[in-house]
């Protein structure tokens, strides 16, 4: 043995280690459930953490129902317009999968699933004006790559752990955890409040505008799509236009395996869709693609039941509304003819 | 340098298979008996990927009778491994990762404070990174009835960057002294020849850790720590108030800053980096403008590294076990209870063993 290598940990410290370690349990348990039940009295509700495994883990839940198998894309939007096990209630055999991601514009995972042969599904795609446009498309690609390239069997194990632990309990959310909560101490010599919006393990989202700062939250959006706007100024209509039909090829796709496509314009309200109306007219740009496309489109403005929704910030639904309005969107879609051959549940309120 | 893909902890192993080899080819040991249990050494999983670097006939004989932990070394290995996951997953991912991501993965100078803050920060972060997967291996070793040895002993308590390289990753140090250094010549061939096995070691050393000349002037640096401390212990009056505790603090202190200071080499992701955030650190072209951490992220760099530093200080000459066995069952079991709540409440995102890869 040639020298030195100092310090085996050869020998453990005496003591009563098994008590010490049922004791160090229990105290931990207790202080944890302590701040749990502190959390939920003051209003918190789990919430699961939306990331990149999350994504993948749902997008591999694309194959199992074949074409019985509605797959959501799109951005915020649909993640807390539509509640999925809502579709699922009123259609039993459809199998819901959302595949919507925050802020992020959705035509790559399309693309992406217009290459994948296994996928033959319906597609339900919440999309704006601004999606189309072609410098868009790669948007939600990184998650994409990320499916593809990265999303291993540990990942996969790891996630589902995580996400039955964050959808039971509060204290696994990152926004109570100490240095968010620190943080936010630092600042506002005060503890965070209730967040309004959660994520369920489904990958939908439910606002409680409740909880929120109405005015600041519809000042934001304004200002943000104000920007957005601003920062990319619309194109010509025949020219976005002819940008929005190029994704033809994917709808062709999709279709030519027995899948569907179904471009979705979901509400937006007050200021936000004057903002809307002025860059992206509807008659000239949605009516248009709508009339050349191969696929089903669904815009908000023209379907009566899906117009009369109020968005608290002038952007999404609440939930409160958001379930009602997955009722009208279900039956819209089944009015289109792409839902209902299949298991229709014709409860009363359905009628 | 180069842009090469690498299987994970291939420094490690290759490591322990070399001293394998060479104790054999020297005569300090002989070929073992069984393949089975070299092959156990080799891809013993505890320790696999990011160390500690065991030597093989000290691993080996543990090999020759079935491992059987009892009760309280079971519960020791649990504590070690909790201790180890929570300087990994709470203080490295969860509080001092952000901020040194804010301050070296940032475009452009950062103020002086922040450049301050984040490179002390990056020295509490890769201490409780590394320090926290050995322990983990050692518990988890242990909880399998192996022993292993420990990788570090208060490296921040160093006084004195020979004294340093006795407690930060000792079995690399080991290694390198032992398979590389001495063999050199050590201190037997006279200063001259000294001076060469020192920076030649501390060159190996860094470039040990990548491929990057970053790595191998982090190295050069240390080598030259090294070299400047003898002269420097040579060349100043040996005055008494350098044996009292609060000369020894100060010359601790001075180790530390010196070493937190040639981390930045090992974190920047290019020289340039590097180079400008040292430079943001002494005001120079940048003094109080350029990108700012958040106060509380100055309180944490600040409050951790004080906290990580003077822990060490008092427990410099002690060991965990000693700790251990001199605190009552009930403190241990608060302290334990404290790690659990916070391995719950305070993790950040997952992040891979700094180590991993090296």
């Amino acid at each position: 043995m040639p020298l030195s290598i100092s310090n085996f940990r050869e020998i453990a410290p005496p003591g009563p280690w098994v008590k010490i370690w049922l004791w160090a349990i229990a105290v931990s348990i207790g202080c944890l459930v302590m701040y749990e039940c502190h959390l939920r009295t003051g209003g918190f509700r789990p919430s699961v953490v939306d990331d990149k495994d999350l994504w993948s883990y749902c997008r591999a839940q694309v194959y199992p129902y074949g074409r019985n198998t509605i797959v959501l894309l799109g951005a915020s939007r649909i993640q807390l317009d539509v509640i999925p096990h809502e579709l699922e209630k009123m259609f039993p055999c459809y199998r819901i999968v959302q595949l919507a991601i925050d802020g992020k514009h959705p035509l790559s995972v399309l693309k992406d699933l217009s290459e994948d042969q296994g996928f033959r599904g319906i597609i339900v795609c919440s999309i704006t004006a601004l999606g189309f446009n072609q410098k868009n498309w790669d948007d939600q690609s990184e998650f994409v790559k990320y499916y593809h390239n990265h999303f291993t069997l540990d990942k996969q194990v790891n996630r589902m752990i995580n996400t039955f632990i964050q959808q039971h309990l509060v204290v696994a959310d990152p926004y109570v955890k100490f240095r968010k909560v620190f943080d936010y101490f630092l600042r506002r010599k005060r503890m965070p409040p209730p967040r309004y919006l959660v994520t369920c393990a489904d990958r939908s989202r439910k606002a409680d505008y409740s909880k929120a700062d109405i005015i600041a939250e519809k000042a934001f959006r304004i200002k943000r799509i104000r920007e957005i706007y601003d920062q990319n100024p619309a194109p010509p209509h025949q020219t976005w236009v002819r940008e929005a039909m190029a994704i033809e090829p994917f709808v062709a796709e999709i279709q030519g395996r027995g899948g569907k496509v179904v471009f979705l314009r979901l509400p937006s309200t007050g200021k936000h869709w004057e903002l809307d109306q002025q860059f992206y007219p509807k008659d000239r740009y949605w009516d248009q693609f709508a009339a050349g496309t191969s696929a089903e489109t669904i815009h908000f403005m023209n379907c009566s039941t899906l117009s009369k929704y109020n968005c608290p910030e002038g952007s999404h639904l609440d939930s409160k509304d958001a379930l009602a309005f997955t009722r009208d969107l279900g039956l819209e879609l089944r009015k289109k003819g792409i839902l209902g051959r299949c298991g229709y549940n014709q409860g009363t309120q359905y009628k | 340098m180069l842009d090469v893909v690498l299987p994970v902890g291939i420094s490690f192993y290759t490591f322990q298979t070399l001293s394998y080899t060479l104790d054999i080819f020297r005569g300090r040991g002989r070929p073992w008996h069984s393949f089975l249990d070299y092959a156990l050494y080799v891809a013993f999983f505890p320790q696999l990927v990011a160390g500690p670097i065991v030597r093989a006939f000290h691993f080996l004989p543990q090999c020759l009778r079935e491992r059987k932990p009892t009760g309280d070394e079971f519960a020791w290995a649990m504590s070690l491994f909790s201790l180890g996951l929570f300087e990994k997953i709470v203080l490295a991912d969860g509080l001092l990762a952000p901020i040194v991501e804010t301050v070296y993965d940032a475009e452009g100078p950062v103020d002086v404070l922040s450049a301050w803050c984040g490179t002390l920060a990056f020295s509490s972060q890769i201490f409780c990174d590394f320090s926290g997967y050995s322990l983990c291996a050692v518990g988890i070793a242990k909880s399998l009835g192996f022993s292993i040895p420990d990788n570090f002993h208060f490296p921040y308590a160093s006084i004195g960057f020979s004294d340093f390289w006795r407690r930060w990753h000792i079995s690399l140090s080991t290694w390198f002294r032992d398979y590389l250094y001495i063999p050199l010549g050590g201190t037997r061939r006279g200063p001259f020849s000294n001076t060469l096995n020192v920076i030649f070691t501390m060159l190996v050393v860094g470039l040990w850790h990548g491929a990057s000349w970053r790595f191998v002037l982090w190295g050069g640096i240390h080598g030259f720590l090294i070299l400047a401390e003898r002269l420097v212990k040579r060349s100043i009056p040996q005055w008494d108030v350098w044996k009292t505790g609060y000369g020894k603090l100060v010359l601790c202190l001075i180790t530390f800053m010196f070493i937190s200071i040639v981390w930045s080499f090992f974190r920047a992701e290019s020289l340039d980096r590097a180079l400008l955030i040292l430079q943001n650190m002494f005001g120079i072209g940048v003094g109080f403008s350029g990108l700012r951490l958040k106060n509380s992220d100055m309180v944490i760099a600040i409050f951790l590294t004080v906290s990580i530093f003077l822990t060490q200080w008092l427990m410099r000459n002690k060991t965990l076990e000693w700790l251990a066995t001199c605190s009552p069952w009930w403190a241990r079991s608060l302290a334990l209870a404290g790690i659990l709540i916070f391995l719950v409440l305070g993790a950040g995102e997952d992040r891979a063993f700094i180590y991993f890869q090296f």
